[in-house]
């Protein structure tokens, strides 16, 4: 596989103005999707699957449109993957991602959340990208995983502690620790 | 001298900045000086904030009505650090539907702070700078010694401008700030930024210094490029005969009214630099220097809207910020209570950013004490914003002659708190002093006439 960023870079040329959730045939397109990995016209193992949890939350069918486009490149043909893991993902994890960002082009235009995706996406193909080795790759995930974040945010907004200790601390912090500046406002 | 306090509180001082700080401090015409505070300048710091100094001056085409991408880069880069700005982004697209984005007020400034403030905040360097609180509720706006340090290319772009350029050079007064209050910190420091040139904030108060011609001679001692200060502080200035000239008047906090501007542009025979700045986003514009009515905006990292009363843009309305360099107070849409129009274009004056120009400013305003001698506002807030307790105050003098501070409070005042509030007015106002404590101050976030003074007809 190629290196992270070469996938980011795809990811930011989403045609996103020809995606049109509302009249797109997601299973027409994952069928073209599919048949180079399977060599099967309406594979039905996995087209079934699939139809049977298709999304109709237009969020998570435009972030399908956009896995779509990252693997309806060449790149993927060279090392393959198994189909089954990737519907794992599509059933899985992309709608807990979807519900973590929206609307879905959040995913293209934020650099670090495109990332976030094809490493998603790697992850769950078990790939690695090119000139990462596996802790690296883990421990970028981890540091960008949105529902780690949110978790995190959930818990800090929680804590009533913390907010005693910052209301406290600006308290004892004015004066005794300003800095100095050429002027007051 | 506390040598090591002062290497302490400027990470980067040198010995020849020290030895030449040294003799300002140690003159016999100094101000009886009661604080130690530095820059809190780290190398890093320095670099951060030369590389801000170099594109404020290289990017200058940087604002339209739109949000620019940094600005929107910037928003990103905090929907999943902040929990408050998660929460106002979720399901927006941040390119096509910024005007969805539910404005931030000073309410949530005060309340919600907690939920504002990144996860990853690192405490170690918060500095709290006071506000001088004339003007509103109090905000205590948590800030970093590197935004702060912002502060000395901002203010200097403002005043090159104006055609005063400031050296940077350890044998120099760069600025002196002035002020006239009760109480105060008095210091002199040097400033890592400015290569150690040397800044002073004195107090006019008398009591403040060993003879009142000091005053004077000291400045003219040290001999500073430009004072910073309020209008209050340069009537002060005016009206207690101060005859030192500097090369400019820095003029901030509080609207500057036309005639006081000429008048001290006779008096001090100087630019008068009016700069648009507020505790909780930093500096925002400086005066133009062909139409002080109008203030160019400054720094390119912040984004201005103007909302009318329905949240929708206009020509004219409220002044509201996204952006900045505070890491402990990052603002999304923040409502800062104060209204202007806005004009995109470039000026006459060669300045490429959109001018702005405020409609109903900081009007400042004084009251008297028991024996009839004025009392800067920013000391009544000052008592108040130490303590804790309190949320919300407005303070009103009667025609009577009579005080009525209003209160609004965390929890009930028990008898000592309420005993203690009572002797720092005293101390202040006088031991006759009738005043009346009530605490029933609605804190429901609709606006209030922080300051009265029934005796002063504003509309004169």
């Amino acid at each position: 596989m190629k290196e992270i960023r070469y996938y980011v870079k795809r990811i930011a040329e989403f045609p996103k103005f020809q995606t049109d959730p509302n009249t797109l045939d997601l299973l027409a397109l994952w069928n073209d999707a599919l048949i180079r990995f399977t060599n099967e016209i309406n594979n039905s193992k996995h087209l079934s699957r699939l139809k049977s949890s298709l999304p109709s939350d237009k969020n998570l069918q435009g972030l399908h449109t956009v896995i779509i486009y990252i693997i309806s490149d060449k790149e993927w043909e060279k090392d393959g993957f198994p189909t089954t893991r990737l519907m794992e993902f599509l059933i899985t994890k992309l709608p807990e991602l979807a519900k973590s960002v929206s609307p879905y082009t959040e995913w293209i235009h934020d650099n670090e959340r495109s990332e976030e995706l094809i490493r998603a996406l790697f992850s769950a193909l078990e790939l690695l990208p090119d000139q990462e080795d596996k802790k690296y790759f883990e421990d970028r995930l981890r540091s960008i995983d949105t529902i780690e974040r949110i978790k995190i945010l959930e818990e800090s907004k929680k804590a009533q502690e913390r907010a005693k200790e910052i209301l406290e601390r600006m308290k004892r912090a004015e004066e005794e620790e300003a800095a100095s500046k050429y002027n007051r406002e | 001298m506390d040598r090591e306090k002062y290497f302490l509180s400027t990470p980067l001082m040198k010995e020849e900045w020290f030895l030449s700080l040294q003799r300002l401090i140690e003159s016999k015409y100094a101000p009886k000086w009661n604080s130690i505070i530095g820059d809190r300048i780290t190398k890093e710091d320095y670099l951060f904030v030369k590389e801000y100094e170099k594109e404020l001056y290289e990017d200058r085409k940087f604002h339209s009505q739109e949000p620019n991408s940094k600005i929107i880069e910037w928003i990103r880069k905090h929907k999943f650090s902040s929990y408050y700005f998660y929460e106002r982004l979720k399901n927006i697209s941040l390119e096509r539907e910024f005007l969805k984005i539910r404005p931030m007020t000073r309410e949530d400034l005060q309340n919600r702070i907690t939920e504002i403030l990144p996860t990853n905040t690192d405490f170690t360097r918060m500095v709290v700078n006071p506000t001088s609180g004339t003007t509103g509720k109090p905000i205590l706006a948590p800030n970093h010694p590197r935004a702060i340090g912002c502060y000395v290319p901002l203010i200097e772009y403002s005043l090159k401008k104006h055609g005063v350029d400031v050296p940077h050079k350890s044998n120099i007064t760069s600025g002196i700030q002035i002020c006239h209050q009760n109480e105060t910190i008095v210091y002199a420091t040097t400033h890592s930024l400015a290569e150690g040139s040397l800044f002073a904030k004195i107090n006019l108060k008398e009591k403040e210094w060993q003879n009142p011609s000091d005053i004077n001679t000291f400045l003219f001692e040290s001999d500073p490029i430009f004072l910073s200060g309020d209008p209050y502080s340069f009537e002060s200035a005016m009206k207690t005969g101060i005859n030192f000239k500097p090369k400019a008047l820095h003029s901030t906090a509080l609207e500057l009214e036309d005639n006081l501007r000429d008048q001290l542009a006779l008096y001090f025979q100087c630019p008068i630099v009016n700069f648009y700045s507020l505790n909780e986003t930093g500096p925002i514009a400086y005066s133009c220097p062909i139409d002080p009515d109008w203030m160019h905006i400054l720094p390119n990292d912040i984004h201005m809207e103007i909302l009318n009363e329905e949240g929708e843009p206009d020509e004219l309305g409220e002044i509201v910020i996204t952006g900045g360099r505070n890491p402990f107070l990052p603002l999304l849409r923040y409502k800062t209570g104060d209204w202007g129009r806005i004009k995109y274009g470039n000026c006459l004056c060669g300045e490429a950013s959109p001018k702005v120009q405020l409609l109903k400013g900081r009007k400042p305003i004084f009251f008297t004490d028991t024996k009839g001698r004025r009392i800067n506002p920013v000391d009544i807030s000052r008592i108040l914003r130490r303590q804790t307790n309190v949320l919300r105050h407005q303070f009103i003098q009667k025609k009577n002659g009579s005080y009525i501070v209003n209160l609004s409070t965390y929890l009930p005042p028990g008898k000592s708190w309420g005993e203690e509030l009572k002797i720092l007015f005293q101390n202040l106002l006088g031991e006759s002093a009738d005043i009346l404590f009530d605490f029933d101050l609605p804190n429901d976030g609709k606006k209030i006439t922080v300051f009265i003074n029934e005796n002063i007809d504003l509309k004169s």
